[in-house]
């Protein structure tokens, strides 16, 4: 701790102390620290309590940037992204066919739990809708409805053929809407009739690094 | 044992279209359909429930379908009921002028009449006389026009190029 | 609640109306209630689709239901009269009951074949008997489990998708599809099984079977279990033939019909089975029925694995386009949900004039609101649960 004289007038006698201004309060924050004469009784992790940078910080890198041993610098949405993309939490929602699929991928043996996905019974609680199956005029507004409920943010995958384009009933299905990205915003498609739940898991893991911003196997980069 | 049952058949068959032929006063036409070897009855539509009703007293009582077949200028209301005793089946096919003729309900005679009929009528326009709930079933409610008729214009269809 | 800005959505002008909802002679008991709507579904964490059912609940007591159902109509039977015969296929197994794929397929191919005149060689029937009774199964494991799930025991869903993941790898090694394959074809079947399918195919029901005591320790002797189930929606044999019940159903309620045995078509007359028979036809029945389908199909398995002859396994002189004369053919069979049946019209032309799919789940539904009036809405769920509804097959 500095000693300091009472009067502000006495200070400025003395040439070691920069004054700036006579009769302003200093802050300790914009005077320089003074280097202490001996190390601290403290932890040799903490470098004697001083942040000395190992590199310099580039802003348009992705990922956390160590800069001591145990001090991570990173960007709020940065973190925030990261761990909303670890912890997806899956709405049930299985029209048809692939929601036998989804459920095979979130069972034993392709499980979804270590993604951090866990189904959900209501869309208030999840981030993540798996529209698996066909989806027809009745069923449309049912989709708008739940899709809109669910709290922001929110993402959609669109399993299956029928989810994507509306599959084997593009021709002929009067009832069958062509695709669900004609009710909701879609952010990833996952083909196959029915996907197989690896095909999920790859859907996943795009929809993970596109949360992520991170370039994507597809080669699109963007945030959602 | 597959001579067995198939006389068995061949019998309950024989004793159907007797029993038939005096409910209905003589004037039914019973035939053997092709490759299936079930007894067909043709039928006008005035005759379509006392002959599901002799069908039900006779001990038919599974129902197998009733369903609609749109032969352009008339519609062909057809049902097939079999029975677990004796291993009958009984197809009945009745035509009917294509608009506007309700037909007789027999959901009070076979329980799971009730849907069929509806969905007879969400997809052929069918009305059923008699039926206790007659409405959509497959199709949302504001739904225009009965799909399954060969005049049903599909107004999200997408043309299909014939691939071969 | 209600998004009244939401285009697209769809007036009911019909409302709800009270005669639907509640039976005409009204419920004994029940005749001055308070009761309530409540509105399950179309979306529901069940597992079985999407299906509406407006309960009229006094208490928790179910007093009505209405069930409304058309949220997964496919067209097929429009569809299928824009296709040639082959190329219907694709649609019977994934537009109706996608979980007995093979059974649709079958059906469909059965009335096919009669409207034809096609032969099928003996190969093909071992194969087809042997890929139906594992398709049944799969299915009715699937089915255990979700039941299962729905009334909260997930370890049993977790185990029963364990079991059905090898003998969905069987299907896989087979016609290279775990859950929709287009395996059947009119006169046989597509592929011959690939080297060792058959040794692989006899250790992995070997494996289902031998999982089967631990299921039961778990789920089917369980006294939680047995609270939930027994004496739950029971259905006497008089009942159960007045609504023409099917399936699991109906053999839990004590009458012993299975279209296998009764009325057989393909081969099945030369294995040797027993038709699993219940007592009360209530929940549990109806769950044990379904436990000792699998050890009986395990057994028709076995018996067809170790006969299968040798020889082709489709017919030769089937055309590609094929045009069958006019005329009209229905088939029927036994699917894990009850009797399934195609009706083929045709009209001389090379695509079915009329195709008309008999549902199983479609009758099952419809059955609901007998079973369930009268019991509270934490029952309604098992019993949904115990009918087994594919959403598919309802609507088509």
């Amino acid at each position: 701790m500095r000693e300091r004289a009472e009067d502000p007038r006495e200070q400025a006698e003395d040439p070691t102390f920069p004054v700036d201004g006579a009769g302003e309060v200093d802050h300790p924050a914009e005077q320089p620290d003074e280097p202490l004469k001996e190390p601290p009784p403290l932890s040799p992790w903490l470098n004697n309590g001083v942040i000395v940078p190992t590199q310099a910080p580039v802003h348009d890198s992705y990922g956390p940037l160590v800069i001591g041993p145990g001090i991570v610098v990173h960007s709020v949405e940065d973190v925030l992204e990261w761990v909303r993309s670890h912890s997806l939490w899956m709405l049930m929602f299985g029209l048809a066919c692939c929601a036998i699929e989804m459920m095979h991928a979130n069972a034993s043996k392709f499980d979804l739990d270590r993604f951090g996905i866990m189904p959900r019974g209501s869309p208030r609680q999840s981030d993540l809708l798996i529209v698996s199956g066909t989806v027809t005029y009745k069923v449309a507004p049912m989709v708008k409805r739940v899709y809109e409920q669910m709290a922001e943010p929110r993402w959609v995958i669109a399993m299956g053929n029928c989810a994507t384009a509306g599959s084997l009933y593009f021709h002929d299905g009067y009832s069958v809407v062509k695709g669900v990205d004609q009710v909701i915003p879609v952010d990833v498609y996952v083909s196959g009739c029915p996907p197989r739940p690896e095909a999920l898991i790859d859907g996943i893991v795009e929809l993970r690094r596109l949360i992520e911003g991170k370039p994507t196997d597809r080669g699109r980069e963007g945030r959602s | 044992m597959t001579s067995d049952r198939a006389n068995q058949q061949r019998q309950a068959r024989d004793e159907l279209c007797e029993a038939l032929g005096v409910r209905l006063s003589g004037q039914i036409n019973c035939a053997l359909t092709g490759p299936d070897e079930v007894l067909l009855v043709r039928l006008e539509l005035d005759q379509y429930r006392p002959a599901a009703e002799t069908l039900w007293d006779r001990g038919l009582d599974r129902l197998d379908f009733l369903t609609c077949v749109d032969w352009r200028d008339h519609f062909t209301l057809t049902l097939q009921v079999y029975s677990m005793d004796s291993g009958a089946v009984a197809r009945l096919a009745c035509d009917l002028p294509r608009d506007g003729v309700p037909a007789p309900t027999i959901s009070d005679l076979w329980f799971l009449a009730n849907w069929e009929e509806r969905e007879a009528h969400d997809m052929f326009g069918l009305i059923f006389e008699g039926h206790p709930d007659l409405r959509r079933i497959l199709l949302p409610e504001a739904w225009e026009g009965h799909p399954l008729r060969k005049d049903y214009v599909d107004r999200v269809g997408i043309e299909r190029p014939q691939y071969f | 609640m209600e998004n009244m800005n939401t285009p697209g959505r769809q007036p009911e002008p019909d409302g709800l109306r009270p005669e639907t909802l509640v039976p005409e002679e009204g419920v004994e008991g029940f005749e001055d209630v308070n009761d309530f709507l409540i509105n399950i579904g179309p979306h529901h964490p069940g597992t079985h689709g999407v299906m509406r059912m407006i309960t009229r609940l006094d208490g928790e007591r179910v007093v009505g239901l209405d069930t409304r159902i058309g949220y997964m109509h496919r067209s097929l039977e429009k569809i299928a009269e824009n296709r040639t015969y082959h190329q219907v296929v694709a649609f019977t197994d994934r537009t109706v009951d996608y979980l007995a794929a093979m059974h649709n397929d079958w059906v469909y191919c059965m009335a096919a074949e009669k409207l034809m005149g096609v032969e099928v060689p003996e190969r093909a029937e071992y194969l087809r008997v042997i890929v139906g009774e594992l398709n049944r199964i799969s299915s009715h494991l699937l089915s255990l489990g979700a039941l299962g799930l729905d009334s909260g025991a997930m370890t049993y869903f977790l185990w029963t998708l364990m079991a059905r993941e090898k003998v969905v790898g069987l299907f896989e090694q087979l016609c290279g599809a775990r859950l929709t394959y287009v395996y059947m074809r009119i006169g046989g079947v597509m592929y011959q099984p690939p080297e060792g399918w058959v040794e692989r195919a006899n250790e992995v029901v070997r494996e289902v079977v031998d999982e089967l005591p631990r299921y039961r320790r778990l789920f089917h002797d369980n006294y939680i279990w047995h609270l939930r189930s027994k004496d739950i929606s029971t259905l006497t044999p008089e009942e159960a033939r007045r609504i023409n019940a099917q399936g699991p159903t109906l053999r839990a309620a004590g009458i012993k019909w299975d279209l296998r045995k009764n009325l057989p078509y393909s081969i099945y007359d030369r294995f040797e089975f027993d038709i699993p028979v219940g007592t009360t036809g209530d929940v549990y029945d109806r769950t044990e029925v379904r436990y000792d389908e699998i050890l009986e199909s395990a057994r028709i398995v076995r018996q067809a694995l170790a006969d299968i002859p040798p020889g082709p396994v489709l017919a030769h002189r089937i055309a590609r386009v094929p045009s069958p004369p006019p005329g009209e053919a229905y088939a029927r069979m036994e699917s894990p949900r009850g009797e399934i049946g195609c009706y083929l019209v045709s009209d001389g032309s090379h695509k079915p004039y009329r195709m008309k799919w008999r549902g199983a789940s479609f009758h099952n539904v419809q059955m609901l609101p007998e079973m369930s009036i009268g019991y509270t809405l934490s029952d309604l769920i098992n019993i949904v649960g115990t009918i087994d509804p594919v959403m598919g097959d309802v609507d088509r």
